[in-house]
């Protein structure tokens, strides 16, 4: 039985996650194909005007994978972390979404306090658009006889009554995320970690065996599995890099030859990564001989202790992380460690960016060269890389004078 | 230490009539004006939404016009709300503002500063907690009466045929109520309201269309942000009804564990459409759309600011709702760049749109439509 992962919002974090625990569970996960003009423009048709750009490219998705899966996953994150929230938007992501697929049952990953699930179930009755009112109408090629509209149960089969299956896919899960924020706390990207990580699968046996010895630091695996053990990263990233150990593992450099400027980028996960979303930055600043370095790549630790003395704690997960990576960037910076600029990338009319996004201009822009970036449907390829190669020159030229 | 706090409707009445009777200078902000309009917009964020431009721009109106002090209250989150004054006093610090900031976080967020800000407001009376009841109950009575004249002032304004007049008298009474410092003469005001009210309302009116009003509770509240939307219906000949009001703010939020019937009410109502809560005011508006659905309501606007997230979340479930229950729904997003002709126009095609329903309804119900709904007739 097909069940569809949407390619967007928290995927960047949990997707891994996601697949396991499928997989664990007996159930064949389908990603969606990386957004697409065909995905976000089914997403901006069927979504609220004024809803920011991740959930309208999320309900996109959506509409896509019912095409041909049986279920679909959706999270509902109330929060990943304690007393925090990820954004009210993903609380009622499961809503919105439901109501627009009339015939495609949604599995509800509902979480707080943590991203593994609480609960994990689908609401009753089908969706309220009636047939001929379904922003798809052919959407119901792959809808299989035996699902309807019931609860876990008739989802996963047996999931919820064998409680030892369940707890194998969470273990799964867990697993799962735990070597892939390894990876990416190594300084990969999500699609290279999710990449590797892929790779590894097939051999746990291994990469248990490895992980208990600790003097294999150099080796991949055992390393993603050793830093991935949840904040387990004992070494600092720029530490690394500045010691010249694993350059090439501190951002990834693909055509650049001279060492390049480091950028720090800081923004919620499904603006840095959706490379069709923002237009391809990353590729654009590697393109230019960047590393790149984003808050998934810091351990949390620091982050956390760059935010001590904050008034008030920041109650939403992406937006701490923003401000605390933009924190540490410009400690880099000042210590001549090699961040040259940063680049906040934010969705139009995202509610909390509007805020966090304010109190980081406020403290970086005096500080380090400084670019805000704000993304929606009609972000344009040309304008932003002008923006970005102007960017590039003020980051490179302050280098240069010695200012930073 | 002049104090000042930020301003949402008739809210300045019984805030001030408590500092004032705890023994404080209170300076409130000015009424919303254009120069409110363009300080918020020129000092705030874009994306923030309107209540953070504005009340942003009252602290900066206070400020000028000499207080030294803001209080205002906090939150938990999802909502933007309780992270406000961070923000603010982050960017009025940067314009060169000097106040002090006490944050009323609800206990479990910041209950030191929930603390360091109640030690303030009553150090004058510290050894007395007579007095400090006093001034609590003071100040809830003129918010209960503020908020029953407002339902009453909403629902004989379209039956009232001098309408100045009816607004005159309603201005009259404001003003009453926020000199007034008697509590048992505070019912004796009210009464006069009611029955002045009442004289010039026109019972032999026929059944009048009931709208309701859901939303974002300042964008709902301050008239000076929404164009004064209540009062353009009631001119119009229509009845506003809403939940949303101070009284029920405080009971649902400060005063959760004494009335857990808001949430429950909000809860049952919402749960088959809206499955967790989001923030905000997003699972009552769902809620009341379902009781105005439920109760055969005419008409619901929806009024929210612009970038919004909670209500996002509910608008975009309130397609369905006004499909399964046939009921109208106008959502009204408004921000610095809104109009009031804009909005009128809206509102009057609303208004036509809802005449013209009832009439086809009562058509298809034959002579019987009158009788469909006996209690709304005035």
């Amino acid at each position: 039985m097909k069940v569809g992962i949407p390619r967007a919002l928290l995927y960047y974090w949990y997707g891994p996650a996601w697949k396991a625990f499928l997989s664990a569970a007996g159930l064949e996960p389908v990603v969606s194909p990386p957004t697409n003009k065909a995905i976000m423009t089914a997403g901006l048709k069927a979504a609220v005007d004024e809803i920011c750009l991740p959930v309208k490219v999320f309900i996109g998705h959506c509409l896509e994978l019912q095409k041909n899966c049986d279920a679909i996953l959706v999270p509902r994150l109330t929060s990943v972390a304690r007393k925090e929230y990820t954004c009210p938007k993903f609380m009622g992501l499961p809503d919105m979404v439901r109501r627009l697929l009339p015939r495609t049952p949604v599995l509800i990953w509902e979480s707080a306090g943590s991203f593994l699930p609480q609960r994990l179930w689908t609401p009753p009755g089908p969706g309220l658009l009636s047939e001929e009112e379904s922003p798809d109408p052919a959407g119901q090629a792959g809808t299989a006889g035996g699902i309807t509209n019931g609860n876990a149960r008739e989802i996963i089969p047996g999931i919820t009554r064998g409680r030892g299956r369940m707890k194998k896919a969470l273990a799964a899960a867990g697993k799962a995320h735990a070597i892939y924020t390894g990876l990416l706390r190594r300084g990969y990207l999500p699609e290279e970690a999710m990449a590797i990580a892929d790779g590894l699968r097939g051999r746990p046996a291994g990469l248990r065996q490895k992980t208990k010895s600790p003097a294999t630091g150099q080796d991949l695996p055992d390393t993603g599995a050793r830093v991935g053990a949840h904040g387990e990263a004992k070494q600092d990233l720029i530490g690394l890099y500045g010691q010249g150990v694993k350059p090439d593992r501190v951002g990834v450099q693909r055509h650049g030859t001279k060492p390049g400027r480091v950028i720090g980028l800081v923004g919620h996960p499904y603006c840095l990564y959706d490379s069709f979303v923002n237009t391809g930055i990353l590729r654009f600043l590697q393109e230019e001989g960047c590393r790149l370095l984003t808050p998934e790549m810091l351990p949390e630790e620091k982050i956390n202790a760059a935010l001590k003395g904050l008034p008030k704690a920041i109650y939403w997960t992406m937006g701490r992380l923003a401000l605390g990576a933009s924190r540490l960037f410009r400690a880099y910076a000042r210590e001549q460690a090699g961040v040259d600029g940063l680049i906040h990338v934010a969705a139009f009319a995202c509610g909390p960016e509007a805020l966090i996004g304010e109190l980081i201009k406020r403290e970086c822009s005096r500080e380090i060269p400084y670019l805000q970036i704000y993304l929606d449907e009609h972000t344009g390829e040309a304008g932003l890389h002008t923006r970005l190669e102007a960017f590039l020159d003020l980051a490179g030229g302050k280098e240069r004078a010695g200012c930073v | 230490m002049r104090l000042t706090f930020p301003r949402m409707g008739q809210i300045d009445i019984p805030v001030k009539t408590l500092f004032t009777e705890l023994g404080h200078e209170v300076v409130a902000p000015p009424p919303v004006t254009k120069r409110t309009f363009d300080l918020g917009v020129k000092y705030a964020p874009e994306f923030a939404c309107l209540p953070f431009k504005m009340t942003l721009a009252n602290y900066i109106e206070a400020i000028e016009k000499g207080a030294e002090a803001v209080v205002t209250f906090g939150g938990a989150g999802p909502c933007r709300f309780g992270y406000f004054a961070q923000v603010q006093r982050r960017i009025l610090h940067d314009l060169g503002y000097d106040f002090e900031l006490f944050l009323l976080d609800p206990p479990g967020a910041e209950t030191r500063e929930l603390l360091r800000g109640l030690r303030f407001l009553f150090r004058e009376n510290l050894k007395a907690p007579g007095r400090i009841w006093q001034a609590f109950r003071l100040a809830w009575a003129k918010a209960v009466f503020l908020d029953r004249a407002n339902q009453l002032y909403r629902r004989l304004l379209p039956r009232v045929a001098q309408k100045k007049a009816a607004e005159m008298e309603y201005r009259k009474f404001l003003r009453v109520m926020a000199a007034e410092r008697d509590l048992s003469r505070l019912e004796l005001v009210y009464t006069a309201l009611a029955h002045n009210l009442e004289n010039l309302a026109r019972l032999e009116t026929g059944r009048v269309l009931r709208v309701k009003i859901v939303g974002e509770i300042y964008m709902i509240l301050e008239s000076g942000v929404n164009f004064d939307t209540e009062n353009i219906l009631g001119q119009m000949g229509v009845e506003v009804i809403r939940s949303v009001s101070m009284t029920h703010w405080v009971e649902a939020n400060l005063l959760k564990a004494l009335f857990p019937g808001h949430r429950r009410r909000t809860g049952l109502l919402s749960t088959p459409h809206l499955t967790s809560f989001v923030g905000g005011h997003g699972r009552e508006t769902i809620a009341e759309t379902v009781d105005a659905g439920i109760n055969r309501v005419d008409g619901v606007v929806q009024i929210l600011p612009f970038t919004c997230m909670p209500e996002l979340v509910a608008q975009s479930i309130l397609p369905d709702l006004s499909r399964r229950f046939n009921l109208p729904v106008l959502s009204l997003v408004l921000d610095e760049h809104s109009g009031a002709a804009g909005v009128m126009t809206r509102l009057e095609a609303f208004v036509d749109l809802l005449r013209e329903k009832r009439e086809k309804d009562m058509a298809k119900a034959g002579v019987g439509g009158e009788a469909r709904n006996p209690t709304g007739s005035g």
